[in-house]
């Protein structure tokens, strides 16, 4: 049935430590990920589905990417998903609807990003992967179809798809 | 009050030792790294396969750490309120009844409740004694509540609902809160509470919590009815990690209460030579007396869950649980001792199964009055479990189907078989649509399987009276539920969302008194001879039907207003079987219940300091609540509000008031020894202050 016998530990305050890295990885990426021009005022960073990294994000408002303030945005449905995001990232829970989603988003200058499986493969641009480390998969074909440029130092170390 | 002295200096030591071990925050930054020092971290992933609440197969409501704030309860009975399905109700000061989707009793006993993974009802009547089950209201992070059966994983008892108390992580209670509060009916409490590190990877804290209550009204004394109590808990929790893949969690409780009630009627014995001659107005009964008495109770639990490759992991988890209670009543004291094991992996792609083990041994000793006995006064009876169930993920995940069951062996009923079938069916974003079949069983309390109860007394002057027992049997068989479920749930919008349950139940086997044996006596109000049932013994012959439906709705209207709204509405038949003579039962199980139930609560901010809540809650008419206090309970309506300033962001004042509208109001009446009481109008202030 629904939760386990013994009581799980997901309290929303508690963040993950996998979390917490993820957060910071997505932070230092956007540093090599070049935007289409746009008249942004701030940097979105946006979150649909469940949201794992609660405070972590939070952190980051303080702080700049490409000259933009960032700010946090939480969506639990993609119809009001704010076209003013510059990174989205999907949450696992809306695995079921990840192929509307992505089709919702191909063209728009917007950096998918999502650690469920076969993400990249379905056409999403970034796929956090992890096993004992983390990764990441780059679809660069989805990238490039938005009109977002990722530079090298970043694809030489993730895994491409074309 | 030797307790008190305990729990005071457990909290003393565990003051002590947090404030002697290093406080310095947790401070894991990886803001310092690069990006390939980022991909050369070692981490350790979470189990993706987490149950969203909002895909759920069944129907599930939580209460949140936020709404049990911002209702300013002092109980956790109170917090129950809240959900909707469940019906709250008060008897006096110091019992509830509560129950989910129909049956409510002051014995009420088809709910299973949990407090982080321990089970608390009472094996004597397998219900809850609410008043002694308490813990710093400020840890609880959340209580879940699980309306239909949820045999498959809980096991018997889990028939018409679960309800999982979930306190806090230590690591997410670092620090010092003071809560104090004072009012009308609510005379004073306190709760302390202190966490802290201790060491790097583990965490604790350990609360003190102290609560003085008045009395409620009893119209048939017309006056207080001298339920007044006082109620003290303490108790710690530690979590740590071992390795990266190791959790552990270790907790304890200790409590007292010094409780008063009016004993509405006390049988005596008619054959003690000192009863005799009886008085004229009340024969071989002793009418309001009031009784001082006492509860207490400890428990210890630990658990260890350890993550595995592949999104696998297991848990273990064991708990000791002693409670004692001694009532002119009754005198009873269980030892439980419990043990689950639980593993869960991903077999091949699109399955989620988890399968456990789990064994309880509970030992009884009950002092037998004259009117309530259990036979043999010591016993001790065990429980064998496993339980497995698969998750079959298709459509590239937007159905999911569940299936399994669990399987039990018990010492009064053997084995038990409890099966289950769930889909959960997601056609787009934003709408869940499931359903369910499943069949759970109640097993016998000690009561029905040796229990006797002195039921009436007909006093036969100049010969001896006529005792009429009530006796429970050995032949006593499990209640069986078959329920289908239906549920819908929308967000129509970001800020919306509905939830709508349907249900259809059916038991089989359902409790009856029948008479064993009748006898000629001479009744006082007709006086000639005539035939009266002379011996009643618990039975299984009806069937019960009820169907019905609870819708949920959240509104977040604006980001500064909130509106909550709850409607439960309920049918309820009994049909005995042909070879019943029970005319006691049916009235009460049919009638213990209100057709609707409406509950709606708005939470404002006011402004960054200040919040202002209102709740109003509707509860339609009960016929029949006790099988020995026939009256009828009115339909009311409660308003609640409350009102909070932060003073500053660690410090809120608040005052809250329960019952606005009327004076008093009778919310349920209990058996025969409860007085029936009336609930007042209470204000109260608080201030809560976190160091």
């Amino acid at each position: 049935m629904v939760l386990s016998h013994i009581p799980a530990q997901l309290a929303a305050a508690e963040i993950a430590e996998e979390y917490k890295v993820k957060a910071a990885f997505i932070f230092k990426m956007a540093k090599f990920i070049e935007w289409p021009a746009n008249s942004h005022t701030d940097f979105g960073l946006c979150v649909l589905g469940d949201d794992r990294f609660g405070k972590e994000f939070d952190d980051f408002e303080s702080r700049k990417i490409s000259s933009l303030n960032i700010k946090v945005r939480r969506y639990n449905q993609s119809a009001s998903v704010d076209k003013g995001c510059n990174i989205l990232y999907i949450s696992e829970s809306k695995r079921p609807f990840l192929s509307e989603i992505l089709d919702e988003f191909k063209s728009y200058p917007v950096v998918t990003i999502s650690d469920m499986r076969d993400f990249a493969e379905r056409g999403g641009m970034i796929e956090l992967t992890s096993g004992k480390k983390l990764g990441f998969i780059v679809n660069l074909k989805s990238a490039t179809k938005a009109g977002i440029k990722i530079a090298a130092p970043l694809l030489q170390l993730a895994t491409v798809i074309k | 009050m030797k307790i008190n002295k305990i729990l005071v200096s457990t909290l003393i030591i565990a003051m002590v030792a947090f404030s002697s071990s290093s406080l310095a925050d947790d401070v894991t930054s990886y803001d310092d790294l690069d990006l390939a020092d980022l991909l050369s971290l070692e981490i350790t992933s979470v189990s993706k396969k987490k149950q969203r609440l909002t895909e759920a197969a069944a129907a599930v409501y939580v209460i949140t750490a936020e709404d049990i704030r911002r209702s300013g309860v002092t109980s956790i009975p109170e917090a129950l309120r809240m959900a909707p399905g469940l019906q709250v109700a008060k008897m006096d000061n110091n019992k509830w009844a509560i129950s989910s989707r129909g049956f409510n009793a002051q014995f009420a006993n088809k709910l299973l409740v949990l407090m982080d993974g321990r089970s608390v009802y009472t094996p004597s009547y397998s219900g809850v004694y609410w008043e002694v089950q308490d813990t710093a209201i400020e840890d609880i992070a959340r209580i879940e509540v699980i309306r239909g059966p949820g045999a498959t994983l809980w096991g018997a008892n889990a028939v018409n609902g679960v309800i999982n108390i979930i306190t806090k992580n230590s690591s997410e209670t670092h620090g010092g809160l003071v809560v104090a509060g004072a009012g009308d009916e609510e005379k004073g409490y306190a709760t302390l509470r202190y966490g802290g590190h201790l060491g790097e990877n583990t965490h604790g804290r350990a609360y003190l919590k102290f609560n003085d209550r008045d009395s409620s009204y009893a119209p048939a004394l017309n006056s207080s009815a001298g339920d007044d109590w006082e109620s003290f808990n303490a108790g710690f929790r530690f979590d740590g990690e071992i390795g990266k893949f190791n959790k552990w969690t270790f907790q304890g409780d200790i409590y007292e209460r010094d409780l008063n009630q009016t004993v509405g009627s006390l049988f005596v014995n008619p054959n003690d030579p000192a009863n005799n001659p009886p008085n004229f107005a009340s024969p071989y009964q002793l009418l309001n007396i009031a009784e001082k008495f006492d509860a207490s109770g400890w428990n210890l639990l630990g658990r260890w869950e350890r993550n595995l490759e592949n999104d696998a992991s297991f848990n273990l988890q064991v708990y000791y649980d002693h409670t004692e209670r001694s009532e002119l009543i009754l005198d009873q004291e269980n030892n439980t001792f419990d043990i689950d094991f639980q593993h869960q992996f991903i077999p091949s792609e699109g399955h989620q199964l988890i399968w456990g083990l789990g064994y309880r041994h509970v030992k009884d000793d009950f002092n037998n009055s004259y009117g309530v006995r259990l036979l043999p006064n010591e016993a001790s009876s065990q429980t064998f479990s496993a339980f497995i169930q698969d998750e079959i993920s298709l459509l590239n995940d937007k159905l999911r189907v569940t299936i399994g069951s669990k399987f039990e062996d018990n010492d009064y009923t053997g084995f038990e078989f409890q099966p289950n079938i769930r889909a959960v069916w997601l056609p787009k974003e934003g709408h869940t649509l499931w359903g369910s079949l499943s069949r759970a069983v109640r097993t016998p309390s000690r009561i029905e399987d040796s229990g006797f109860l002195v039921t009436s007394i007909i006093p036969q002057f100049p010969a001896p009276a006529i005792e009429v027992p009530t006796s429970g049997t050995s032949d006593f068989e499990s209640e069986e539920l078959t329920a289908l479920e239906f549920g819908y749930r929308v967000q129509p919008k970001e800020n919306l969302s509905v939830d709508l349950s349907l249900f259809y139940n059916e038991y089989d086997n359902f409790q009856t008194f029948e008479t064993t044996s009748f006898t000629n006596a001479v009744i006082p109000v007709f006086p000639f001879v005539t035939t009266v049932p002379s011996q009643f013994i618990f039975d299984n012959k009806s069937e019960a039907t009820i169907y019905g439906l609870e819708l949920a709705m959240d509104w977040h209207l604006k980001e500064w207003w909130r509106l909550k709204a709850n409607y439960s509405y309920l049918e309820l038949s009994i049909e005995l079987d042909s070879a019943s003579t029970d005319t006691i039962s049916p009235p009460v199980s049919a009638g213990s219940v209100p057709k609707s139930q409406l509950y709606l609560r708005s939470a404002m901010d006011l402004s960054d300091n200040w919040q202002l809540d209102i709740w109003a809650h509707y509860v339609g008419k009960l016929k029949q609540t006790s099988f020995s206090n026939p009256q009828s309970i009115p339909e009311y309506t409660s308003l609640n509000a409350r009102l909070a300033w932060f003073v500053k962001e660690n410090i809120e004042l608040s005052v809250t008031g329960n019952n606005l509208l009327d004076d008093r109001h009778p919310e349920f009446a209990g058996e025969r020894y409860v007085t029936p009481t009336e609930i007042e109008r209470s204000i109260y202030a608080q201030i809560r202050w976190e160091l």
